[in-house]
């Protein structure tokens, strides 16, 4: 599927910014399963030096800086990608959709230990504590009754995707940006990024590899599909690692694997990773952000 | 070896066991020997020491034919008693401090010295030096290998969970490559001595290693109290390590001839002083993160000459703290947008970022297997036995002996200063708890094989007499860069000592230092006489501006300075006043009140003078010595405090003495008033005396202070002060009425400090246009207002961003009193001649504002004001909570 993306965010500050850095995370990632056509990054006012470069990943990351006086704040990534389907038994709700055999969680969890002979991993290091998805105790006993009755990592992760889904109430106002994963275990409320982050830290705290997926999400439902919530906002969901067959990516937020809706922009271990568009500004009072994304189908 | 010139045998007595155990008074045993001693007999490098030293003392106590060894033995005793009364002295002279807890309202502890330096042989440094160096490469050789291809990860030789499951390792530098691809620029080592005279790295500290400042302070001190042992044991200097790093974040710079800042988290972190220190001894830029800023992807000096631009940064900020865009988003100490000047290859960090998580014990577990695959040789200085828990073999083969073991995290946490867990120190129960708490996480734990220090010789002198005692050392040792791909290692060190029976070491346990004396047999420079004074090796680029940070608080450091000199005088004179119980003074009642509130010297609410005097003069002094301010007034002590904290942050351009009497001075007054009830006599007794000593604090600002910008600003805010303040007093004069009685016209000409100026001009004429004359349009009188505007305006107008021959903008619309001679003024004063002082009143008041109006100008133009920070769109920093 083609799809259009727009995503704008809109800062207006009360008093002057005098000084401003910031880091726009924004593009969409080339990958097998997704191809970028074009993508670009406007910014209002015109920043006195921007640079972009490319993360160890990969990623694309634009830095930009202000050293003039300014009131708001413009940036408008724009992109158009092609995005391919899962297969059509991957497809829907994730109680009706088919898994591949995968391994045992614990033999999982077993490679993923350090052993000074045994071949590496890349995917050892979304095994360990990072700032926003620590393993700790209380995932772990989150996630406990699960372990215990599933086998395989893939249906451990289906089975936790889904309660997640079934006990978080989506709730754009309980959690902000910095709300650990911890409390929004606490509240069971959040939003995408505290659904993916609770769901990664459980994960770990098995020994288990995932990682945070910051990226677009289709809302405008094809015909015949259902509506997705998420139109507001850029999306999160969680990448989980199996040995066989490699990352599967799993949407707590929405019951479901990440498909053809889905677009990834990057990888992180959690969102402190990829932040869209974070900076450190001097000046400028209060503010107030508005973002808004688009996300639309071009059929034909 | 130096032979003393005075006629004295050369061996008056035998250097050995016997004078070790007199000298101690038998005090030492065990372990202690083991340093002192070698097979049963002193060691030939301490045997020197105590030669030259005894030697040193027999020659001081000249007048004796011939020495039995108890009296010389005694005799020595009193010269090291002697010394070890000059170290005190002289760290407290010098103002080192290191602060136990970094906030703001605990006192700096002074620094903590031992006399006696520990000296190592030069068959043990040799094996130091060589292994040192060979880890440093090994260290730098790791970090260009995990921020580039990982192959220590792939190979299996680093476990990532070491590696990227620690907080200091830096993902967003991953790929980066530092300029000569030199990560570490200075390492510093912690070294350990076992029973047996073997030398183990206890631990490797690679992120921001403090105590290069220490180290040469310690140095500057023992040497100089042992020259003739020092020299004649060969030990070598420091110097050419200090200059060797220096050279080599020069040839590191794009810019041949670079600006070097020290980028230091401010006057609150424990080792400010050395902070201080260094950049004073470097000949580099003090900076703090606020002094910095990021344009164009370089990194840039806020001065008050605008931006200046920098190109090394050696910082003493831990890394976490460098960029709250990239890593702590909370830190307000850090540079928005450095680390990506340091991706742009802007700018040398040293040490570059990233290397915390080489801090961790667990890699020392890993360092044999690395230094045979990255360099194909064993480690030449053995690391302490070392197990991480992650990797399950160690973890049951440790587990079970943990009583021999000390255990410690494998994530560290600096801020929390997590105290080693030692084995054999915990009870059945607390060891079956830590077994239980590694096995459910492995990862994060490390556990060590526990070693028993090797102690070295220190002397007591608290005891009346002085003994030789010995205690638990730990050396730091140093690597510093050389150039690109090369490192030296400082021959020398900063041993922490324990407290006496005590075995763990840490300055922050209330531990010790002492000097750490490298027998190289190379001792270089042996030419140049051992430096009495610290010059600093490098020097402050020419035209690089004040900061502005610095230019604020020099202001301020003067406006103080000012207003202790006008507060204590006022509070004399009213005290003087207050007791002369004149009938006279009645008519003066109202203008001390009034002055006496304007300076702070009694709060608004305390009744007046003439309601009741006794009261008043209560009051007074009670908030003499009421530093925070507590009464309501802001007297003498509170502006002391205000002195110490501006005093404080300029502490790199003010000479030792002038922050010694900042701080004596207001200890010496404090503890006047610490009785309940002082006297008035008391009171004005401190008052003389503090005025003596601010005295002699402006003469050190007037004489010892290189004339920059920095000190204008300061000799500006003097001025402005004493203008304000000086011009209230006697337009309350005029307006009062004050002016026109005998005490009156005599409390004015006081307040001035201008009594003999216009006693030798006038006599005893009580005339107002004369007052006017001497104390407002003199040009003459330093005290006058005239004299004071003109010299202001002058210090404004060299500033270096004004023009040549232009008087600046800020002044020149301002009216002010050296201008004046105007019909206008002649006006007032004839009036005043006739009885109405309101227009000269107005005209005087005028100069408040002008005054106030400018300061604020110069605040706005030249201080650094930005807002604090926020951050948008980021995570703060839960991680391990």
């Amino acid at each position: 599927m083609k799809l259009s993306i727009t995503h704008e965010t809109h800062y207006r500050y009360t008093t002057d910014v005098e000084q401003a850095h910031h880091v726009a995370m924004l593009k969409p990632l080339p990958l097998a399963k997704q191809q970028v056509l074009w993508a670009s990054i406007a910014i209002s006012p015109l920043p006195e030096t921007q640079n972009e470069s490319l993360d160890a990943l990969g990623q694309s990351r634009l830095y930009f800086e202000f050293s003039s006086a300014h009131r708001e704040l413009l940036v408008t990534a724009r992109s158009e990608v092609i995005t391919w389907p899962l297969a059509p038994e991957q497809q829907g709700k994730l109680d009706q959709v088919v898994l591949p055999a995968s391994a045992a969680w614990g033999d999982v969890a077993e490679i993923l230990r350090y052993h000074p002979d045994a071949p590496f991993l890349d995917a050892r290091e979304f095994a360990l504590s990072s700032p926003l998805a620590p393993i700790s105790g209380s995932f772990a006993d989150y996630i406990s009754a699960l372990a215990h009755n599933h086998y395989q990592v893939l249906e451990l992760a289906r089975a936790l995707t889904q309660k997640i889904h079934f006990e978080f109430k989506y709730s754009p106002l309980a959690t902000d940006v910095h709300t650990p994963p911890a409390e929004a275990l606490a509240l069971k409320r959040g939003v995408c990024q505290d659904f993916a982050q609770v769901m990664i830290a459980c994960l770990r705290s098995l020994g288990l590899a995932a990682k945070y997926v910051s990226g677009y999400l289709l809302t405008q439902p094809p015909p015949g599909q259902m509506r997705l919530i998420g139109a507001d906002a850029s999306h999160a969901w969680v990448s989980v690692y199996c040995p066989q067959n490699g990352w599967f990516e799993f949407d707590p937020t929405n019951n479901c694997l990440a498909g053809e809706s889905h677009v990834v922009v990057a990888y992180g271990r959690d969102y402190s990773d990829v932040p869209p568009l974070r900076g450190v500004i001097r000046g400028g009072g209060a503010h107030e952000m508005k973002v808004s994304v688009t996300v639309m189908p071009e059929y034909g | 070896m130096t032979q003393s010139t005075l006629p004295f045998p050369e061996r008056a007595f035998q250097i050995d066991h016997a004078f070790v155990n007199a000298l101690s008074k038998g005090a030492l045993s065990g372990s202690a020997e083991q340093m002192l001693l070698e097979h049963g007999t002193i060691a030939p490098h301490w045997r020197q020491f105590f030669e030259q030293v005894a030697g040193t003392s027999r020659a001081l106590r000249s007048g004796f034919d011939s020495v039995d060894d108890a009296d010389s033995i005694e005799s020595l005793r009193m010269r090291l008693a002697e010394a070890s009364a000059t170290v005190r002295r002289r760290v407290a002279d010098n103002g080192i401090t290191y602060n136990v807890y970094a906030d703001a309202s605990s006192q700096a502890r002074p620094w903590s010295l031992d006399l006696l330096p520990m000296i190592i042989p030069e068959s043990e440094w040799h094996i130091i030096e060589r292994g040192v160096l060979q880890r440093v490469h090994l260290l730098n050789d790791i970090l260009n290998d995990v921020y580039g291809e990982q192959t220590l990860l792939q190979r299996g030789l680093l476990p990532t969970a070491i590696v990227k499951g620690h907080p200091g390792f830096r993902h967003s530098v991953h790929g980066i490559r530092p300029p000569g691809d030199t990560h570490l620029h200075i390492v510093g080592f912690d070294l350990a001595r076992g029973p047996e005279g073997q030398w183990w790295v206890i631990s490797e500290r690679t992120d921001a290693p403090s105590g290069l400042g220490y180290l040469l302070e310690n140095r500057m001190i023992v040497s100089r109290l042992f020259p003739d042992a020092f020299s004649s044991l060969g030990v070598e200097r420091v110097v050419g390590a200090y200059k060797a790093l220096i050279a080599s974040l020069t040839a590191h710079s794009k810019n041949p001839s670079p600006h070097i800042v020290l980028l230091t988290p401010g006057p609150f972190n424990e080792t400010y002083f050395e902070h201080v220190y260094l950049a004073r001894y470097l000949g580099l830029t003090l900076a703090e993160g606020g002094d910095l800023v990021v344009r164009n992807e370089r990194v840039w000096l806020k001065t008050i000459k605008g931006l200046e631009a920098v190109d090394v940064i050696l910082r003493r900020l831990d890394d976490d703290f460098l960029d709250p865009l990239e890593f702590r988003s909370d830190s307000a100490l850090g540079v928005p947008g450095l680390i990506q000047a340091y991706r742009a290859g802007n700018v040398v960090l040293a040490n570059a970022p990233g290397s915390a998580w080489l801090e961790s014990s667990a890699v020392l577990a890993f360092l044999p297997r690395i230094a045979q695959a990255l360099r194909g040789e064993p480690l030449l200085l053995p690391s302490i036995a070392t197990w991480w828990c992650g990797e399950a073999a160690a973890m049951s083969s440790t587990l079970p002996q943990l009583e021999s073991l000390v255990v410690k995290p494998t994530y560290s946490d600096k801020a929390r200063r997590f105290v080693p867990a030692v084995g054999n120190e915990m009870s059945a129960r607390e060891r079956e708890q830590w077994q239980a708490r590694i096995k459910a996480s492995p990862e994060n734990f490390v556990t060590q094989a526990y070693l028993r220090l090797s102690h070295t010789p220190t002397f007591d002198a608290r005891s009346d007499a002085g003994m030789l005692n010995s205690r638990a050392a730990m050396v730091r040792v140093y690597a510093v860069s050389d150039g690109p791909g090369r490192w030296r290692v400082l021959p020398g060190g900063l041993a922490r000592v324990a407290p006496l029976g005590k075995e763990i070491v840490s300055m922050y346990r209330g531990g010790s230092s002492a000097d750490v004396w490298a027998i190289t047999g190379r001792a270089r420079d042996e030419g140049t006489p051992l430096a009495t004074t610290l010059t600093p090796i490098g020097s402050h680029r020419a035209g690089i501006g004040v900061t502005s940070r610095a230019a604020e608080n020099l202001f301020w450091f003067g406006r103080y300075t000012e207003r202790l000199d006008n507060t204590t005088r006022l509070a004399r004179i009213t005290l003087e006043a207050l007791s002369s119980n004149d009938e006279a003074l009645q008519s003066a009642q109202e203008w001390l009140s009034r002055v006496a509130v304007e300076n702070g010297l009694v709060a608004k609410e305390v009744p007046t003078m003439r309601q009741s005097a006794a009261v008043f003069e209560r009051a007074l002094i009670a908030s003499l010595a009421d530093r925070r301010a507590k009464l309501g007034a802001s007297s003498v002590a509170a502006i002391m405090s205000g002195l110490q904290a501006t005093a404080f942050s300029v502490r790199e351009r003010l000479a030792p003495e002038q922050w010694t009497l900042v701080t004596s001075s207001e200890q010496e007054f404090c503890a006047t008033f610490a009785n309940k009830s002082v006297s008035t006599q008391a009171s004005q007794r401190a008052l003389d005396r503090l005025g003596q000593h601010v005295m002699a604090m402006a003469g050190a600002q007037a004489d010892r202070m290189t004339r920059d910008d920095g000190w204008r600003m300061l000799s500006i805010g003097r001025h402005i002060e004493r203008l304000i303040t000086l011009t209230h007093a006697i337009a309350e004069a005029f307006d009062t009425g004050s002016i026109h009685s005998d005490t009156g016209f005599a409390l004015v000409l006081a307040f001035f400090d201008s009594t003999i100026t216009y006693r030798s001009r006038y006599l005893q004429r009580r005339d107002p246009q004369a007052l006017i004359e001497c104390l407002v349009l003199d040009t003459e009188n330093p005290r006058s207002l005239a004299w004071v505007s003109q010299t202001m305006q002058s210090r404004i107008a060299k500033l270096e961003n004004t023009p040549r021959g232009e008087l600046p903008e800020l002044l020149r619309e301002r009216f002010l009193p050296h201008q004046w001679r105007d019909r206008d003024l002649h006006d007032a004063l004839t009036r005043v001649a006739e009885g109405d002082a309101e227009k000269l009143v107005d005209r005087l008041r005028s100069i408040i504002d002008e005054a106030s109006g400018l300061s604020d100008v110069l605040s706005q133009r030249y201080f650094s004001h930005a807002e604090k920070a926020q951050t948008v769109g980021i995570a703060m920093n839960p991680w391990r909570d």
